[in-house]
């Protein structure tokens, strides 16, 4: 630590290459802490459970190409008949799959004309959808036959039991989520019991503010078209989703509109994500390795403008090591300058994103790392010009430079 | 003189290679990193409707029941995107602006004449009124909009995109020619040219981004033949239809319309909205609209605002591409700071022989320029590359969004230049500051 004084002399009397590095780490520190919160952000939003059995859903949508009043019958025949496939474990009908994009909602109200307690996504499917979909149940009844109705348009539908997932529970019930059951709760202003509740079971809309909120009606609509959710044996999926088209495409005029795999429809659901990650990764690698290179050229330059007065040192008994904790040192203290001011920025930037693009609050954490990475950043910036200034020899302090 | 300067320049830059390219190359990968997202923000961001965004509004009318409003924006009471048939078929007869049109969709199988239906392919379709095309400048690569006697029956006419032409036609002038639609056959009656409509602001705002739809038909075909496909519209009601046909939902209290209309100048936005309030007092007669007012109008950029169509990602990926660029810059300084300071035997010897400090400033100035050209172009073309490699990356996004326009191009070598030799001025004052005694004696 005797290094200190001379060095923060140093700094003083040549102001403006520590400050124009200690600029460059205050603005480096304010995007990294800013970017890595984003990519934090994002990659728990991909990365969370959809509460489906992923690998093994997919869905297909075709068209009844019958008279109407044949429709709910041939819906029946179309279940029945794709269910004895082999390679089929389940299959329901439901009128969108969790992250699929479209969907329906409803506002939920403890009362019919009661304050909005929040936004609810709602599927509509056959009692057994749940099921089909691999969604754990953790409290109450799942549905029997008796609950499902078939409707032929979806806004006069009015089941009396639903089941809701456990972040909706929570919501109504902070304290304690399972007294919701049995609840009765208004879904746009039509009365439900809550009969049972899922553990997870995303809404069509990945990064929408209500994506676990979501709510599962025993109904069945049956007209033109007909939205299906299959479930194949592990490690089928491929060979069953020829079998199920080939079965479809059997019927004169039957068009299947859709026919695809759960994981690619997450993929495409959370795609402005993934690609919104992959810059945010590429900005932070350039940053990393343009501020290193920085840290490197300018301590370089640095050190080539010292070496007489580094052949003294060591021409006066300093040792290698002298030299080089001497550059370490100064290099941390100009990085430690440089987070401070860019702990500042950060926060300011993180002020403005939160009051205008309604973001978290970065947590103190990222901040340490952020300063950890930083200062990791200069010691290896500057190592390689410090050893080589460590090994200039005594005698260069003689000659005129 | 300047040319002189320029080769000394020149020969400088020779000397120290390595530092050189450093400099360029640091500028011109901060220069690319800003230029790429600053350029699809822009593009995102761009008007749509050049001279004509401004007198273009959308209509939203508070049609929700009276036990409750449809949302709040904060504390104050909000209505949705859409609107009843009831109210777009009144607004159009009222005939109060100019240029309207009512847009609506549904989907059905689409394919040729010559084709089966299993060949059909399940299609978006859009259904506007006539009034559309002119008013979203729509280009016709053959034939016209549809006349106004097919558009106030529903005649069975279609518009299809060229690319849709193609695929059935091979190109060809399809005019008069049929698409079967479901079950019908539809006239052709005009194909529309490539129409890149950078946000495309008029339907739902996750489409803004999204080419063109394929298909488009008269919005009274649509309400004639009762098309509608539940599963693909975006519809909200207060009360349940009467019963669960097409003719009681397009008869109910749902919305799922959006209305635009184009007046003849930003000024008569006032008297607009006045007749909204009017005919929405009217219809309270007939026992509808029993909310009080938030009836409103969206300019075009207003609404892109409202319904957030650029993504707050993409404003701050901006933000943070920026900052790169200064970290970038700062680098540069530092190191412009080496490059002049082993040039400060030369200062003092030109010093000493007369050259003045102006005269170094000079000089240096169009070191720095130099660098400043190479690192335009080069960082130039690496924002060419950002934005292929952003095209692949973002494929939901349209291609147009990542090309460069006259304005983009100009401000990507401005910015390189101007932000280099701003960020080079502090290093060359410090290297012409060299007192010229100084390089007599050794240090």
């Amino acid at each position: 630590m005797r290094d200190l004084k001379p060095i923060l002399k140093t700094i003083k009397v040549r102001l403006m290459g520590p400050a124009l590095l200690a600029l460059q780490i205050a603005v480096t520190f304010t995007i990294l802490v800013n970017a890595f919160f984003m990519i934090e952000q994002k990659e728990a939003m991909i990365s969370k459970p959809s509460g489906v059995d992923e690998a093994n859903i997919f869905r297909v949508l075709s068209n009844q190409p019958f008279p109407k009043e044949e429709y709910e019958a041939r819906l029946d025949e179309t279940i029945e008949a794709i269910r004895s496939i082999p390679g089929v474990q389940a299959v329901s009908m439901l009128n969108t799959l969790p992250l699929a994009g479209f969907g329906t909602y409803d506002e939920l109200t403890r009362t019919p004309e009661g304050r909005r307690e929040t936004w609810t996504a709602t599927f509509m499917g056959s009692t057994d959808a749940y099921q089909t979909l691999g969604l754990e149940l953790v409290a109450g009844q799942g549905f029997t036959k008796q609950d499902e109705i078939t409707v032929a348009f979806e806004a006069q539908s009015h089941p009396s039991d639903v089941l809701v997932t456990r972040a909706l529970a929570e919501k109504l019930y902070p304290d304690n989520w399972e007294e919701a059951l049995g609840k009765t709760i208004y879904l746009t202003m039509i009365p439900h019991q809550i009969k049972g509740i899922l553990a997870e079971m995303n809404g069509p809309w990945g990064t929408w503010f209500a994506a676990k909120i979501s709510v599962l009606k025993p109904v069945r609509d049956a007209n033109e078209v007909l939205p299906l959710a299959v479930r194949a044996e592990p490690g089928e999926i491929d060979v069953v989703m020829e079998r199920v088209k080939e079965y479809l495409l059997k019927t004169p005029r039957r068009q299947i509109t859709y026919l695809d795999k759960f994981v690619d429809i997450k993929a495409k659901n959370y795609q402005r994500e993934s690609a919104a990650l992959n810059t945010l990764w590429i900005v932070l690698l350039g940053l990393t390795f343009v501020t290193a290179l920085g840290i490197f050229g300018q301590s370089r330059f640095a050190i080539m403008k010292r070496r007489k007065q580094i052949g003294v040192r060591r021409a006066l008994g300093a040792s290698q090591w002298h030299v080089l904790r001497y550059f370490l040192t100064e290099n941390a203290i100009v990085t430690s300058i440089g987070i401070l001011f860019g702990c500042v920025f950060a926060i300011v930037l993180n002020q403005y994103t939160v009051s205008h693009f309604e973001f978290n609050l970065i947590p103190a954490g990222y901040f340490v790392f952020g300063a950890a990475f930083c200062l990791v950043l200069g010691q290896v910036g500057v190592l390689v010009p410090a050893l080589q200034a460590s090994r200039l020899s005594p005698a260069i302090a003689t000659r005129t430079v | 003189m300047f040319g002189y300067y320029l080769k000394i320049a020149w020969v400088s830059i020779r000397k120290t290679p390595l530092l050189s390219l450093l400099i360029v190359l640091t500028v011109a990968v901060g220069i690319a990193a800003s230029m790429t997202t600053y350029t699809v923000q822009y593009m995102m961001s761009k008007d749509p409707l050049p001279g004509l965004s401004d007198r273009t509004f959308q209509i939203q009318l508070n049609s929700w029941g009276p036990e409750k409003p449809y949302g709040y924006e904060g504390d104050e009471e909000r209505t949705t995107r859409h609107i009843t048939l009831q109210d777009a078929k009144n607004l159009l007869a009222a005939k109060q602006a100019p240029l309207q049109t009512a847009i609506g969709e549904f989907a059905e199988f689409v394919y040729s004449e010559d084709q089966s239906f299993s060949d059909g392919i399940g299609t978006d379709i859009r259904t506007v009124t006539i009034d559309f095309f002119a008013m979203m400048r729509a280009p016709f690569l053959y034939g016209t909009a549809w006349s106004a006697e097919d558009d106030e029956a529903g005649t069975d006419v279609t518009i299809i995109s060229k690319k849709l032409n193609d695929k059935l036609f091979g190109g060809v002038n399809s005019i008069g020619k049929s698409i079967v639609i479901g079950e019908r056959q539809y006239r052709i009656v005009g194909v529309m040219d490539d129409w890149p409509m950078l946000p495309k602001f008029y339907g739902a705002p996750f489409e803004a981004y999204q080419p063109t739809r394929d298909v488009f038909v008269p919005f009274f075909n649509q309400i004639r033949h009762e098309l509608l496909t539940r599963s693909e519209l975006a519809f909200n009601c207060w009360t349940a239809p009467a019963d669960d046909s097409i003719r009681a939902f397009f008869n109910s209290e749902c919305v799922w319309i959006m209305f635009w209309v184009q007046l003849d100048t930003p000024s008569d936005r006032k008297r607009y909205l006045d007749f909204i309030f009017d005919y929405a007092k009217d219809q309270r007669q007939f026992g509808r609209f029993q909310r009080d007012g938030f009836h409103k109008m969206y300019s075009v950029e207003e609404f892109l605002l409202n319904e957030e169509v650029v993504s707050k990602d993409t404003r701050i990926g901006v933000w943070l591409a920026f900052l790169f660029l200064i970290v970038c810059l700062l680098n540069c300084m530092s190191l412009m700071t080496a490059k002049f300071h082993s040039k400060a035997a030369e200062v003092g010897l030109r010093r000493a022989v007369g050259a003045s400090k102006q005269n170094l400033f000079a000089q240096f100035s169009c070191e720095i320029l130099l660098l400043a050209l190479f690192a335009s172009v080069l960082g130039m073309l690496m924002t060419l590359a950002g934005l292929h490699f952003t095209k692949s990356a973002y494929s939901y996004l349209s291609a147009e969004l990542m090309t460069m326009d006259v304005n983009m191009v100009l401000a990507t070598l401005g910015l390189a230049i101007v932000a280099t030799m701003a960020f080079g001025l502090l290093p060359i004052i410090k290297a012409i500051q060299v007192q010229p005694a100084s390089q007599l004696k050794s240090q």
